[in-house]
């Protein structure tokens, strides 16, 4: 194992922290070993453990369990309309391409509904396919 | 946590993020059970502010939610993306306050000293927390999640989205600036 020097060890004491276990393992074996030797690194060490301890000391207490019964609460009407089981309708339109197809699809069915009508009504309602911006297509009944 | 305990870890965060999508309740609550007390300790060690802490809470969550129908399992683990949530939540919050708020977010009064008879631990504990609050935003992230939170340095990376050289530097330097810090007389 290789001579580790105190000032290497203080190093990554600042790159580590006090916790040796946390240390790569080559490292920290080599550093155990300098604690024993060294007061300087003892000295060190006991330096970063007391940041540690006052670091741990400030740690902000758990959540307030009313912060957990909040946030639920604040999610809950989100949650509740998509807690029933998703629809035919809902996973065909997702299979054949979700709502990007929304829009080709009502004007289709506004030409198909036009026509139909058309075909059933002697009365001819260009003004409807007009409005639709349809007005270029031409329909051969 | 073991490689194996923290994959397992992973897994049922996965699996409680698709049953949230789904609108599953309980597994909101699952969800909340496991992470909520890390993102608000977070949220307040970076804040300062219990109020604004539990916003930001609440704000990650409710991301959280948002996103849960397009989680892709696997491609990243959830406690990692919502470190990223909560600390850009943090962050938005830091740059909306006032400058002179920003470089020291603490009230210094409450972090102060008590006038007599004070404990060394005590009087380390109060400057430890002012001098946090004193050291750049990337230091203070770096070092609250490796010691709140326990994550090694590539776990802090991927948190913060830099190297983990970069983690590497930020805890060095963070350490150094507070032990500078704390030496300083008081006054």
């Amino acid at each position: 194992m290789k001579h580790m020097s105190l000032e290497r060890f203080r190093d990554l004491l600042d790159l580590h922290g006090s916790d040796l276990a946390r240390w790569p393992s080559v490292e920290g074996a080599e550093a155990a070993v300098l604690v024993q030797v060294d007061p300087g690194a003892r000295a060190a060490l006991d330096g970063a453990c007391r940041l540690d301890r006052a670091w741990t000391a400030t740690r902000p207490p758990a959540a307030n369990p009313e912060l957990h019964a909040r946030i639920l609460r604040s999610l809950t009407p989100r949650l509740a309309p998509s807690a029933s089981p998703r629809s035919a309708w809902t996973a065909l339109l997702d299979e054949i391409g979700g709502w990007r197809i929304a829009g080709p699809a009502l004007a289709a069915a506004m030409v198909l509904g036009i026509a139909l009508g058309y075909g059933i009504s002697d009365e001819t309602s260009f003004d409807l396919v007009d409005l639709a911006g349809f007005s270029d297509i031409e329909v051969e009944y | 946590m073991s490689t194996d305990d923290a994959r397992a870890f992973a897994d049922a965060d996965d699996e409680l993020v698709r049953r949230m999508a789904l609108g599953d309740q309980g597994a909101c609550a699952g969800l909340l059970e496991r992470h909520l007390d890390r993102i608000r300790a977070l949220a307040q060690r970076m804040l300062g502010n219990v109020d604004d802490a539990n916003d930001v809470a609440q704000d990650t969550f409710l991301r959280a939610w948002q996103l849960a129908p397009d989680w892709q399992a696997g491609r990243a683990r959830f406690s990692t993306w919502l470190y990223r949530v909560a600390l850009n939540l943090c962050r938005d919050r830091l740059r909306a306050r006032r400058p002179e708020s920003a470089i020291d977010t603490v009230d210094l009064a409450d972090a102060a000293p008590s006038p007599e008879g004070v404990a060394h631990h005590d009087q380390l504990v109060a400057r430890l927390d002012v001098a946090l609050h004193r050291l750049p935003l990337r230091q203070r992230e770096a070092l609250v999640l490796f010691h709140d939170h326990g994550l090694s340095q590539a776990e802090i990376a991927a948190s913060l989205d830099i190297s983990v050289e970069a983690v590497e530097s930020l805890l060095a330097r963070s350490r150094r600036a507070l032990r500078r810090s704390l030496q300083e007389p008081l006054t």
